[in-house]
């Protein structure tokens, strides 16, 4: 009897050692699933954990504005703009909407402001998918339907912005916090994030309540936009409940602690997207706003993952996790032309395909760490080191290190028994995958057994479905081909000979006009230390040292020439200056100047 | 010192524009009071029909030179010059020095070889191999470079021309952008163009033609030589032989100093800014008001936009303060809109922005993705007035095309904030 991949590997090895490594995921690393996700439906997602503590659960949407019968997914499929719509006008707070045309309008508007479509379709007659950040009330909708399928994106934010020092959850904020810029579970005015988004909200009394937040009929600050997010919302009655999901046991509704690995890119973004808040929340206009912080969020996700990616690399070959001072992200070359400039986007190409190659080996990386975890956590002496793993897991993964090079005393077992496994899986792939088998004895190439495990066992996963959910990943986080996104992609197509032409996509770093937006304003809030330097060259050094991205200098590792690198800058000049970002004239550097649009209120 | 302007400067009296040091600096450059004196030879030169610098001498030396041409033919070139250098300026990219200045007048007006050059016949050809040479035979007949290619660059190419030899420097980079080549026009092109041999129907009073030339150094020694007459003969307006994307720097330079024009830009800007989205007819037929077109997340059938009175927006240009002794030019203009609190908000206007608001609101349609980061600043500001009232928009949906609706919040009596919609008469 034909057997898969996986049955022969639960028989060589043991179902609970492949259950436990047949995923992609290795959350004491990155603590997010490596598949796509919408950076634009972070925001209510986060802003509900911040509000309640836990994650989002199941909520009224499907059941306010969904078909009453039909299965679930007939429901969801079902769930439109022109029905939610309908269920709008019938309210009493909407005056008028009883004709067509006037149902119509208000499905547009809400296209328009609120609600956006599954794959980003057009029309008011497709399934919903997510709802926009316009208030703090949009995490009253549960859209997406999964708070999953943001791939535990949300989860990670809250962890690092609430900085929680010890526990393995995040948990709710006390009044004797000495910082609290994020409270958790605390209402409002104590978290920078939720206080810029819930203009004209009140607490009843029970402040815990699911039917707590309320809308002050009185306040005639919240705009258009904004009201019609909170009618949507109260629509439903009460906030989603917290996550009940059995298959994830009783802690699947808690908020994990744990951080990438990646510190310095973790802490850089905790206070970036702080101080930015912070600073431009009251003066740049909502839109504009709403669009830098997604931008934000993009910068500061691909910096992690980059920043994530050198420390594996690190890892992988001295068995460390390296300090923080010496964590930085992958430099990345930028095409300040947004590809309209050929010579530029080529380099910007080859840049992130380096990126792109260094990413597909972190699958193996991360199974090498599977394994060993699985076979630390079996032996009663590391058992007994307790090692914290949350919120950062850097010493017991410089303790798996160890065991890979033989600087541990548990070291010489855990290789034997690794060994021991590969031989069983080898016998038993021997005549059905003989090219695995062979990979898996191979000890002259690979000396440690771990690795040909892992490569053995990625094989038998199918390797280049991790990739590319890596690869996926990475365009979700650097929101490719969104108008404020920091990358775009285009498919090529290589070889010569019709049989053996190969489609690939190719991925170039570009500043949109809200990257840049957000990178300038950013760079000119004053620090601990005094005002910012707004020349330039300061701001040339912030990108390149603070997020790799390299402007008017080569990566190291590819060769630019001077010309190039000079046009990629005076291109980023010119777009300043178009933005109204740069004042200054050709001749003295010294005149030119970054100068914001909007007035920060309060630096720190 | 920074914001001195060395092409010009408003009098004092903010009732034009003059341009006394530019005069001074090319009369200077022409040796000054010796100037007759220094290029007395050039009057018995043999060289004189194929030397470059004795062809500009004649347009843009000063009186008295050997072979100059007309006064008013001098000035008109002058005047084009000073016009040229001051986009530069009003560009605000690039900031004008002397030495600057100096060296982008001595290359258009005297290039870059010397009397014995022409003499010894030593001068560089202006191209090297045409593309279609053929090693064994030679050019062939019928595309073989004409005799006037031999020759350096004449002062209208090395004003504009961008591949023009041994091109350098900053002003010179940024008059390349200016190259009346540029543009077309299918009347004064096909004028230039045209044949000019006996019994040529030409159009009466129009200047010359330049068959001998390629269209675009035609079209650039037009702009030089060609007085408002024969343009206006020719087309029918006499601003029609401008600089590239200059049709409307004659306004924006203008704008200190004719309170007029100031207000017209600025209900023609106004209107630009409303056409920047397209937004249905019935809402540019609203009178006194500037629509402004709301970008949705998600692109709807239903336009929605706001309205801001048009008479809350006024226009100023951004003159330094008056320092005695330095000229002042502005480079930027401002549109400012007046809340109903008095507050104000600002829009800083560069040349370019200008120019493309003016071709918008005439009807034009912008097609290049280069000006999107121009726009996305102007976005800001209009996402800036939206705020103002962001409780109230108008909404036009194809179903029903004849009617714009009002959608506004309200607050009833019964402490219920209401979503209203109601069609506008």
């Amino acid at each position: 009897m034909a057997h898969s991949d996986r049955e022969i590997a639960e028989n060589a090895l043991s179902p609970d050692l492949v259950e436990e490594t047949w995923t992609g995921n290795y959350d004491k690393v990155l603590p997010v699933s490596p598949y796509t996700f919408e950076i634009s439906a972070i925001l209510p997602a986060v802003f509900y954990m911040f509000r309640w503590g836990y994650r989002r659960g199941a909520g009224n949407f499907l059941a306010t504005y969904g078909p009453p019968t039909g299965t679930l997914a007939k429901k969801h499929g079902e769930t439109t703009v022109n029905r939610i719509a309908a269920k709008l006008a019938e309210s009493e707070a909407f005056t008028g909407f009883d004709g067509d045309i006037q149902k119509a309008i208000l499905g547009d508007l809400l296209l328009c402001f609120c609600i956006e479509n599954a794959r980003h379709g057009l029309g008011r007659d497709k399934q919903v998918q997510r709802v926009a950040p316009t208030h703090y009330m949009a995490s009253w909708i549960d859209l997406p339907w999964r708070v999953s399928t943001l791939r535990y994106v949300p989860e990670m934010i809250v962890a690092m912005l609430a900085n929680r020092r010890k526990g393995d959850y995040v948990t709710r904020s006390e009044a004797t916090d000495l910082v609290r810029h994020f409270s958790v579970a605390d209402g409002y005015e104590h978290n920078v994030l939720l206080r810029a988004f819930s203009q004209g909200l009140t607490h009843r009394d029970d402040a815990q309540g699911l039917t707590s937040d309320g809308f002050d009929e009185t306040n005639e600050t919240v705009g258009l936009d904004q009201l019609l997010t909170i009618r949507l919302a109260l629509q439903l009655g009460a906030a989603p409940a917290r996550l009940r999901a059995s298959s994830q046991g009783g802690d699947a509704h808690r908020i994990s602690n744990q951080r990438p690995i990646a510190e310095e890119a973790g802490r850089r973004f905790s206070v970036d997207i702080r101080r930015f808040v912070r600073s431009y929340a009251d003066s740049a206009p909502r839109h504009a706003f709403v669009d830098m912080l997604e931008s934000c969020i993009a910068i500061g996700l691909t910096t992690i993952v980059t920043s994530n990616v050198e420390v594996l690399s690190r890892w992988a070959e001295a068995g460390r996790v390296p300090t923080r001072d010496t964590q930085h992200p992958t430099p990345l070359f930028v095409d300040c032309s947004s590809a309209a400039d050929r010579e530029l986007r080529m380099c910007a190409e080859q840049s992130a395909d380096d990126l792109v190659r260094r990413l597909e080996r972190v699958p193996v990386i991360l199974m090498v760490l599977r394994l060993l975890d699985y076979e630390a956590r079996s032996r009663p002496r590391i058992r007994q080191q307790k090692l914290a793993t949350r919120p950062y897991a850097t010493a017991w993964l410089d303790l798996l290190g160890d065991l890979v090079h033989h600087r541990h005393a548990e070291a010489e077992r855990v290789a034997l028994l690794i060994e021991d496994k590969a031989e069983k899986l080898a016998e038993r792939l021997t005549g059905h995958r003989d090219d695995v088998a062979e990979a898996l004895l191979d000890d002259v190439d690979q000396r440690h057994a771990v690795w040909r495990l892992a490569d053995g066992l990625m094989t038998l996963k199918g390797a280049i479905d991790f990739q590319k959910g890596f690869i996926r990943m990475i365009d979700s986080v650097l929101a490719v081909g969104r108008p404020n996104g920091l990358a775009v992609k285009r498919t090529t197509t290589r070889g010569s000979a019709p049989g053996a032409r190969r489609r690939r996509d190719v991925r170039a770093l570009v500043f949109t006009d809200s990257v840049l937006d957000y990178l300038v304003h950013l760079h000119l809030l004053p620090g601990p230390k005094g005002g910012a330097d707004a020349s330039i060259v300061s701001f040339l050094d912030f990108l390149r040292e603070d997020y790799g991205f390299h402007v008017d200098a080569a990566p190291p590792g590819m060769t630019i020439s001077n010309e190039v690198l000079h046009r990629n800058r005076v291109t980023l000049e010119r777009r300043l200056r178009d933005l109204g970002l740069l004042i200054g004239v050709n001749d003295a550097e010294r005149m030119k100047r970054l100068t914001p649009r909007f007035e920060a209120a309060g630096g720190m | 010192m920074n914001q001195r302007s060395l092409v010009g400067g408003v009098t004092d009296d903010r009732s034009g524009i003059e341009t006394g040091f530019l005069e001074a600096l090319v009369d200077h450059l022409y040796g000054g009071r010796r100037a007759a004196e220094t290029w007395a030879p050039c009057g018995t030169c043999s060289a004189t029909e194929r030397c470059r610098v004795f062809q500009a001498n004649r347009l843009f030396g000063p009186a008295g030179l050997p072979g100059g041409a007309a006064p008013e033919t001098r000035s008109r070139a002058r005047e084009r010059l000073f016009e040229a250098l001051q986009a530069v300026h009003l560009r605000g990219e690039t900031h004008v020095t002397v030495r600057e200045l100096r060296a982008a007048l001595v290359y258009i007006l005297f290039g870059v070889h010397f009397c014995d050059d022409y003499h010894k016949g030593a001068v560089a050809p202006r191209r090297s191999v045409p593309a279609y040479w053929n090693p064994t035979f030679g050019p062939f007949p019928e595309t073989a470079e004409p005799e006037e290619s031999a020759l350096p660059e004449s002062y209208w190419d090395r004003a504009f021309d961008p591949q023009s030899p041994r091109r350098q420097g900053a002003v010179l980079a940024d008059l390349a952008r200016f190259d009346p080549a540029l543009d077309a026009h299918p009347r004064i092109d096909r004028h230039l163009a045209g044949p000019t041999g006996a019994g040529t129907r030409r159009t009466p009073g129009a200047g010359r033609g330049y068959p001998e030339l390629d269209l675009a150094s035609a079209r650039r020694r037009a702009y030089f030589e060609w007085p408002e007459k024969d343009i206006e003969s020719v087309t029918g307006d006499r601003h029609a032989l401008e600089l590239a994307h200059g049709r409307h720097l004659r306004r924006f330079r203008r704008l200190p100093v004719d309170d007029g024009e100031r207000e017209a830009a600025c209900r023609a800007l106004c209107a630009g800014i409303a056409r920047l989205a397209t937004l249905p007819p019935p809402a540019y037929a609203r009178p006194g008001v500037v629509p402004l077109r709301i970008t949705p997340r998600t692109p709807t059938e239903t336009a929605f936009w706001i309205e801001k009175p048009a008479d809350r927006f006024r226009l100023e240009a951004d003159l330094p303060a008056a320092l005695a002794g330095l000229d002042r030019l502005h480079r930027q203009a401002t549109l400012v809109y007046r809340y109903a609190n008095g507050r104000e908000e600002r829009l800083r206007l560069g040349a370019e922005l200008f120019h493309l608001l003016l071709e918008l609101s005439e009807g034009y349609q912008m097609g290049d993705a280069s000006t999107d980061d121009t726009f996305a600043h102007l976005s800001i500001f209009v996402q800036r007035l939206e705020r103002e009232d962001d409780r109230r928009l108008l909404a036009w949906n194809p179903m029903c095309d004849e009617a714009i609706h009002e959608i506004a919040a309200t607050s009833g009596g019964d402490g219920l904030q209401r979503l209203v919609i109601r069609p506008l008469a």
